[in-house]
């Protein structure tokens, strides 16, 4: 058997760990630039309060009823998930699917026991973190994924819920709309709306030949053999995906329209992916950069282009590093855009130690590691932000970066930064 | 991924410093002691049980000064441990956060501070009220900055 557990309106949840008297009360987090709101308490989406609405939308509602807004603290958010997953991993073997969401495989807890582990693994959760999570427990990823949008919906099953035999499984096919299963998009749903399958029940009814044809192929196949409870999918166990590539991508506060602009933001990106790669101890030999303007306007003219370059040699040089990243945005960048969005994604990583030499490099590569040693030690000294606001960084990332986020209601980071931590007047 | 562009160096380096030697190889008595450098002590090991659970938490005012925690000392919160009579909790008394001995007597719940300066507060159903974490340690800086990193 398989679990999903996710946790409850996860960010809004992190802000109440460390201000618990929030419980209860209607509780917004907005977006990384503060323009939507990207979570809400039980209490806030009970007031009409939509999910992605902008805050200028909402303001009125949000201040006659007082509801608290918080900036988003993704460092706080990316701890407490940490923990979460470190939790679930006592439990079994762990499939971290989003920072709110994982599977666990249960496949060695006897079917009787299932639930006592589900409630277990959910007081625990509580009582280690003060996050509330819901369980869902079933033969296979997408029946969890089912399990677990019927703990979450129906208050009456205490956050937990088993599709543990053929019987619930069935009875819950009957009233899954296919729309709201795993893996089938809206487009899909009307395409096999139009074929009078309008339940899970109804898609299973088909054969596995129909469904080929009609949803997808194999994918569909395999989806329909999950729905009747025979998994295809199997748990992706690998370590921490982080380590396959590397990202650092940030919407602007405004629009920003200059090549010197984007520039400095490619390069504080670069910057930060950077010291996250030699965190690792890798070296990359690939690097992605793009951009892009506002996709949600309707009116402005619309870019996006990314481009990925191949470097020579693998490396970890910041300095390095942003030339190629310039390089790369020089190519893409086109004047008249108003762009929104720009990031760094480096990839193809060789471990630090596994470096292979080139006979036409001309880095001194002792020398580079060197220097970026000691960055990073004083950096990581003398403090700095999630903006890589280090003391001493690289001048391409530009001194005033007012194109960055505004994070005006921003929590402390409790948990990540001592300056920050909890304080308590007894 | 595709690769769409690369670039590659123009110059050519002319030439490769090659290292002999990363270091060096002592002759005679080999040291006795080369078996047994296996680890070192850890701290966190020490101060920190369960580390998805534990955070630390920064306290101000002397109402628990004779159990030893002082104005801005750090205190290391277990929040995996259930309280029980007699541990010092990180509490939430009506909508704000205290620290002090939980204590039970018969039916009655109180939260005592240590400071005669300072009364108990009897813990009543209607309150507001949670334990948050039981208090495992205090860090304490006898010498040193005035600095916390």
């Amino acid at each position: 058997m398989i679990a999903l557990i996710d946790c409850n309106n996860f960010f809004v949840s992190c802000e109440r760990v460390f201000e618990p008297w929030l419980n209860g009360k209607p509780v917004v987090v907005l977006s990384n630039n503060d323009g939507c709101i990207i979570s809400r308490s039980q209490e806030a989406k009970d007031l009409g309060i939509k999910m992605g609405e902008p805050l200028f939308k909402a303001k009125p509602l949000i201040e006659c009823e007082g509801v608290r807004v918080f900036s988003s603290n993704f460092m706080l958010y990316g701890d407490m998930s940490r923990r979460v997953m470190q939790i679930l991993k006592t439990f079994g073997e762990v499939e971290v699917y989003s920072i709110d969401e994982a599977f666990v495989n249960l496949d060695h807890v006897p079917t009787a026991d299932l639930e006592k582990k589900a409630i277990s693994i959910r007081e625990t959760i509580w009582q280690y973190l003060n996050l509330p999570v819901c369980v869902g427990i079933a033969p296979t990823k997408t029946l969890a994924k089912v399990a677990n949008h019927l703990a979450k919906k129906n208050a009456a099953y205490n956050g937990i819920a088993l599709l543990d035999t053929p019987e619930k499984q069935a009875a819950t096919r009957r009233h899954l709309a296919v729309e709201n299963i795993w893996g089938i998009g809206r487009r899909y749903a009307v395409k096999l709306h139009q074929h009078q399958v309008y339940t899970a029940a109804d898609l299973v009814d088909r054969s596995a030949a129909w469904v080929y044809r009609h949803l997808g192929g194999v994918v569909g196949v395999r989806l329909r053999q999950e729905l009747l409870g025979n998994p295809c999918q199997e748990l992706d166990l690998t370590e921490d995906p982080s380590r396959k590539n590397i990202a650092c991508t940030r919407s602007f506060s405004r629009y920003i329209t200059t090549l010197d602009e984007l520039q400095e933001a490619v390069a504080t990106y670069t910057t930060r992916a950077a010291e996250k790669l030699r965190l690792q101890r890798s070296a990359a030999k690939a690097i992605t950069v793009f951009i892009r303007t506002n996709k949600f306007s309707v009116h402005a003219p619309q870019y996006h282009r990314a481009t990925t370059i191949a470097l020579p040699m693998a490396s970890a040089d910041t300095g390095e590093l942003i030339r190629y990243a310039l390089q790369g945005l020089r190519q893409i960048f086109q004047n008249g855009y108003a762009y929104k969005k720009a990031g760094v994604i480096l990839s193809e990583f060789t471990p630090e130690s596994q470096l292979q030499t080139n006979l036409f490099d001309t880095t001194d590569r002792d020398k580079s590691k060197k220097l970026m040693m000691a960055l990073d030690k004083l950096n990581a000294k003398m403090g700095k932000n999630e903006w890589a606001e280090n003391v001493i960084s690289y001048a391409a990332g530009g001194t005033d970066k007012n194109w960055k986020m505004t994070l005006s209601q921003k929590s402390d980071r409790y948990s990540t930064h001592w300056k920050e931590i909890l304080k308590v007047k007894i | 991924m595709q690769i769409l562009t690369t670039y590659f160096p123009t110059s050519h380096s002319t030439s490769a410093p090659v290292r002999l030697y990363e270091h060096t190889v002592p002759a005679g008595f080999p040291s006795p002691a080369a078996d047994f450098t296996e680890r070192t002590l850890d701290l966190n090991e020490y101060i920190v049980k369960r580390p998805s659970a534990t955070f630390f938490v920064k306290v101000m005012g002397d109402s628990m000064q004779n159990a030893g925690m002082y104005d801005g000392d750090i205190i290391v919160v277990d929040k995996s441990l259930r309280a029980v009579n007699g541990n010092i909790v990180l509490a939430m008394v009506q909508g704000e956060f205290t620290v002090k001995r939980l204590q039970h007597e018969g039916k009655r719940v109180f939260l005592w501070p240590e400071n005669a300066k300072y009364q108990p507060l009897e813990i009543t159903p209607e309150m507001d009220f949670m334990v948050w974490g039981v208090v495992i340690h205090v860090l304490h800086k006898l010498y040193g900055h005035d600095r916390a990193d």
